[in-house]
């Protein structure tokens, strides 16, 4: 080894300082920034994220009508099919299920089954004002909360993320705008008409909700799903992950609704799985995503890999707006989840639509990817879950090591040039087959050191 | 902790590259530096995200950045060395007899 000079030690430590100082690139700027005097008041966006005035789905407010929920699938899939049909899919369903579990086919093995039903546990009833047991302030001898708009909305999200929600935004019901996303009538179990008065206090009674015209302010929240997991759809071990999702989001619907009853204000929300309003349209209106070909919300930090819900409340939230990161526009050119069904059942033209599938959607109102729902309901008989090939195959459904995941939407939202190209790279890099598992169902079960609810909880916040 | 030790070999490696070129009055034109940076910058992203798509249990796509990263930072590389071979072929001329001409 050469001798060293006083000079050239010291330039060869100057020189390992710069690639120090390079390595600190890499360094969490959040942990850095520990000593920052105050914290940031609003949520960590990407800077590709672009907030709109008009959200990318067109939308005819004129047209739009208020939906029964009941008419969709989940409730009324006997007035679309013949009772031959349904009877013949309810029974191969029945036939695969027996099978396969009898045949240890992987993701349908006893242990597949069994942890479906065990993350489906532990729901909580749904209460259209919450169950109203916390403590109010007046009953404490305080008067109610009371803060600026947007204060109130910084606190609900707080709140909701530690409670485990992964993002949130707000919508004002106007009469002849956003209320029309509020369905008309609940879900089939419940069965409801939803009506807007202008009383104090909302209620319930055997033939009606009733919200007071002055709880506008709705909030909308999203859950993680598992993208590691939805990679095992459509077999059971991978439609757990939904299972578990909606258990998260009921979870945390009981207790919004408890800590805005303990502020001192109402909240009113579903009564039943999938009720108070079309979430896809509350979760693009309050800038949480936009809506996709897959015909659900694609969100910026998580992709399609979310369950939303919505409630409103009297306590006054300052809304947010739409967002554009370039899904809509990549839709038009990607069209995987349409060519990875299955059934078939997604839009395969290029453009949107105003022209509804069937008699499931509410037509006229909005430009969508229309979806054959009851062709989609025909391979979750035969596949015996709800699929979700869509969501996993998807391009967004990524997770978040990679900087590569970043650079990829960052380009679609700034250009739409390259977007064959990274739809070819996205089919080489995470290869799939319509109707199969892009991963060995068995695998899963083999790694002990996978994430708490297969999800990373540091996403969209903290690491933005 | 990746990025520490990155970082330091870097540090020494620059140190040594830049020793060389003095010692051995070495001739690295500009387009030089800009390939090597750029070759070093690919391949360092190369290194990030195959580790990160190991951690995300994406090997196949890990192994997609390695050929898809790699390649272009291996291909950068190799005309950081041989431009200026590349450069004399379709000049005609080298540097050296140009300084001689001047």
């Amino acid at each position: 080894m050469p001798e060293l000079s006083r000079r050239q030690l010291i330039k060869a430590a100057g020189l390992t300082g710069a690639g120090i100082t390079l390595a600190a690139t890499g360094f969490d700027k959040h942990a850095l920034a520990a000593g920052d005097a105050l914290p940031k008041e609003v949520p960590n966006r990407y800077w590709w994220v672009k907030t709109v005035d008009k959200p990318t789905t067109e939308i005819d407010w004129k047209n739009l009508k208020r939906f029964e929920e009941w008419k969709t699938v989940r409730g009324s899939i006997n007035e679309y099919r013949s009772a031959e049909e349904t009877k013949r899919l309810d029974q191969l369903k029945k036939d695969n299920m027996l099978k396969w579990e009898l045949e240890n086919v992987p993701g349908y093995t006893t242990k597949d089954f069994a942890l479906k039903d065990a993350v489906g546990a532990g729901r909580p009833p749904f209460y259209f004002m919450g169950p109203r047991s916390a403590k109010t302030p007046q009953e404490r001898g305080t008067p109610r909360y009371e803060g600026t708009p947007e204060e109130n909305a910084r606190m609900i999200r707080i709140a909701l993320r530690h409670m485990g929600a992964a993002t949130v935004g707000f919508v004002e019901l106007e009469p002849e705008t956003t209320r029309k996303l509020v369905y008309a009538e609940e879900p089939k179990s419940v069965k409801k008409p939803i009506l807007f008065e202008n009383v104090d206090v909302g209620y319930e009674d055997e033939k009606k909700l009733v919200i007071p015209d002055k709880a506008r302010y709705t909030i909308v929240y999203t859950v993680q799903m598992s993208n590691e997991t939805m990679k095992y759809g459509p077999t059971v071990l991978g439609s757990q992950t939904t299972t578990l999702s909606y258990t998260r989001l009921w979870t945390i619907l009981t207790q919004i609704h408890e800590f805005i009853y303990g502020l001192g204000y109402n909240s009113y929300g579903p009564t039943t799985s999938n009720g108070f309003g079309i979430a896809p349209a509350f979760g693009v209106m309050a800038g949480l995503g936009e809506l996709s070909r897959l015909n659900r919300v694609i969100t910026p930090e998580y992709g399609p890999m979310v369950r939303l819900t919505a409630l409103t409340t009297d306590l006054p939230l300052a809304p947010t707006k739409p967002i554009n990161f370039g899904v809509m526009d990549f839709c038009k050119d990607c069209m995987t989840c349409a060519e990875m069904c299955p059934s078939k059942a997604l839009s395969l033209d290029r453009d949107p639509s105003w022209e509804g599938r069937g008699p499931w959607n509410n037509p006229g109102g909005h430009r969508a990817y229309y979806e054959d729902s009851v062709k989609c309901r025909e391979f979750q008989a035969d596949c015996g879950t709800n699929c979700g090939i869509c969501f996993s195959s998807c391009p967004y459904a990524v997770d978040d090591d990679a900087s590569l995941h970043r650079i990829v939407k960052g380009t679609i939202a700034s250009t739409s040039v390259f977007n064959s190209l990274l739809v070819a790279g996205d089919h080489k890099a995470f290869p799939a087959q319509s109707g199969k598992p892009m991963k060995d169902p068995e695998g899963w079960w083999k790694n002990e050191n996978l994430a708490e609810m297969g999800i990373d909880t540091r996403r969209g916040g903290r690491k933005i | 902790m990746l990025w520490l030790v990155l970082g330091i070999i870097i540090g020494f490696a620059l140190h040594w590259l830049i020793s060389q070129v003095k010692n051995n009055n070495l001739s690295v034109q500009w387009y030089q530096w800009v390939l090597g940076v750029g070759s070093v910058a690919m391949l360092l992203l190369t290194v990030e995200n195959y580790i990160g798509l190991q951690q995300e249990l994406e090997p196949i796509a890990a192994n997609f950045v390695l050929i898809a990263m790699g390649l272009p930072a291996v291909i950068l590389g190799a005309l950081t060395w041989f431009t200026p071979s590349i450069v004399q072929k379709f000049t005609g001329k080298s540097k050296a007899n140009t300084k001689a001409a001047g």
